[in-house]
């Protein structure tokens, strides 16, 4: 793909959480397997970030910020083991499934 | 025939898929030979009537002589000689498009002229020559034509057009394959059926430019550039026309494709215990496969420039409302282009389901739904429902 990848940023809770779905399947590189969108580490935090700035007032201060953290969080795992072969991909997966919940306004799992 | 050959039993998979692609054009993924070791091939023969199968003298079947012919340059210019083809009536092919058909009429069509004499503006010496261009000659081999894709649904179902009324049709078992990336392409092909994508896209939208750094040296590089040219068309008949059909194509293979492989990753992960889920496996893998599916879907619309706002004609995971009853019900399909509405799921799911009647019902009355699951679950797992009321 040539031209600049200039991804969807999610609009909707609903929106975000299919986002994070989709990092659940594709962490800890991000990368597209089918090659149709070069997506990266990058690119997936950023639209991570923005689509949470984007439902900040439906979700709340609280919570927006409970989400903040857990991203930086779920990064720093998912960085500390690109090959999936230790915990820290796991403990990035988990907070992926709590941030999930988070927005869901559901008790985390 | 299989049959014939008793050696091909001791030759690898791989021996036999590609053995197998160079008898019919067509491509297998090697697991074929193992599930099915004996089954009856049919050769691909151009010269064939592909209706009745009987010989013809030029490619193209039916076309070549299904109608009368002449041979005006045999013949003096107001002698004719008639063929008739079959005493049997002949049953006319489906097509992909109707000739009055919006997209049949801009692209590129073979030119057919039968030959037969007729009186034209008082002229009786007028008869067309026969038969049509010479350029069937000069086509490009016939897996040209599988990197190309059709532009409506009606190719990918086969009986869509005829069946009933919340009729159940499969989706065609080439459908995919032949119109999905061809593993065997080759620089040449993709080159030339890039060519002629660019040039059915510059048709459409004569501001359209493809943006390449080059073209590409690996399988997967020419893969994805094909899809994108495929994507890129789609859009053009969508951008400049509003025409959904192409559209509803391009986005059943994305989804297909997409599919396929989150659902591979997500029982791989789930089987090596890593994915963390507390729901049942097969309802966890199948939420990510939807939420991937999805996720991509609108990744790519927006790459392809088409707006899925409310009230537009693509949609995508939004509330479609049924207004008719006093107590306003919705549903939400994954996605819907135009009057066909795209399900993702792991379930087998028929009109008794509440929720595909519950698709029919909404106010946008899709025509179709289309049920998209994973190849991996076996033959016939992506098909299409019709609207029991239309």
């Amino acid at each position: 793909m040539s031209r600049p990848y200039d991804p969807y940023i999610p609009e909707t809770v609903g929106e975000l959480i299919d986002h994070l779905g989709s990092m659940m399947l594709s962490s800890p590189t991000f990368v597209d397997r089918l090659g149709d969108f070069p997506r990266t580490i990058n690119s997936e935090f950023f639209v991570l970030k923005e689509g949470l700035k984007a439902v900040r007032k439906k979700i709340g201060e609280e919570r927006y910020a409970l989400c903040l953290e857990m991203a930086d969080q779920m990064r720093a795992h998912f960085e500390a083991d690109p090959e999936d072969k230790t915990d820290d991909s796991l403990a990035g997966r988990q907070l992926i499934a709590n941030m999930m919940a988070v927005l869901r306004n559901k008790p985390l799992p | 025939m299989v049959q014939n050959s008793p050696n091909i039993e001791y030759k690898s998979l791989a021996r036999r898929a590609f053995a197998y692609y160079l008898r019919t054009g067509r491509s297998l993924a090697e697991d074929a030979f193992r599930l099915a070791p004996v089954r009856a091939e049919l050769k691909f023969n151009p010269n064939h009537d592909p209706r009745d199968g009987r010989f013809t003298f030029a490619a193209g079947g039916a076309r070549s002589t299904g109608a009368p012919v002449a041979r005006d340059r045999l013949r003096p210019a107001n002698r004719v000689e008639v063929r008739s083809r079959s005493s049997k009536p002949l049953t006319p092919a489906p097509r992909a498009f109707s000739t009055d058909d919006p997209l049949a009429a801009k692209m590129p069509a073979r030119r057919f002229h039968d030959g037969v004499y007729r009186l034209q503006d008082g002229n009786a010496t007028a008869l067309k020559p026969v038969q049509f261009e010479v350029e069937s000659r000069s086509r490009p081999p016939s897996n040209y034509n599988a990197l190309i894709r059709p532009m409506t649904l009606q190719s990918g179902f086969p009986g869509l057009l005829e069946a009933a009324r919340g009729g159940l049709i499969n989706m065609g078992d080439e459908f995919f394959q032949m119109t999905g990336p061809a593993l065997d392409a080759t620089s040449e092909l993709t080159r030339s059926a890039s060519n002629v994508l660019i040039n059915q896209i510059t048709k459409i939208d004569p501001h359209y430019r493809f943006d390449s750094l080059g073209f590409p040296q690996t399988i997967d590089g020419m893969n994805n550039q094909l899809n994108q040219l495929h994507r890129d068309r789609a859009a053009a008949f969508y951008r400049t026309r509003r025409e959904v059909r192409p559209l509803q194509v391009e986005t059943l293979h994305f989804l297909q494709r997409r599919v396929d492989d989150a659902y591979a990753e997500g029982v791989r992960r789930q089987k090596e215990g890593r994915l963390n889920v507390r729901l049942s496996p097969d309802e966890a893998v199948g939420n990510f496969v939807d939420q991937e599916a999805r996720r991509g879907l609108r990744d790519m619309y927006r790459w392809m420039g088409i707006s899925i706002n409310r009230g537009e004609l693509v949609q995508v995971n939004r509330r479609h409302y049924d207004t008719r009853e006093n107590d306003r019900t919705y549903r939400i399909p994954d996605a819907r282009i135009g009057k066909v509405a795209f399900d993702m799921t792991l379930t087998r799911k028929t009109l008794s389901s509440p929720q595909i009647r519950g698709f029919f019902n909404t106010d946008a009355e899709p025509e179709m739904v289309i049920i998209v699951r994973p190849r991996q679950l076996g033959p016939n797992h992506t098909y299409a429902i019709k609207n029991p009321g239309r």
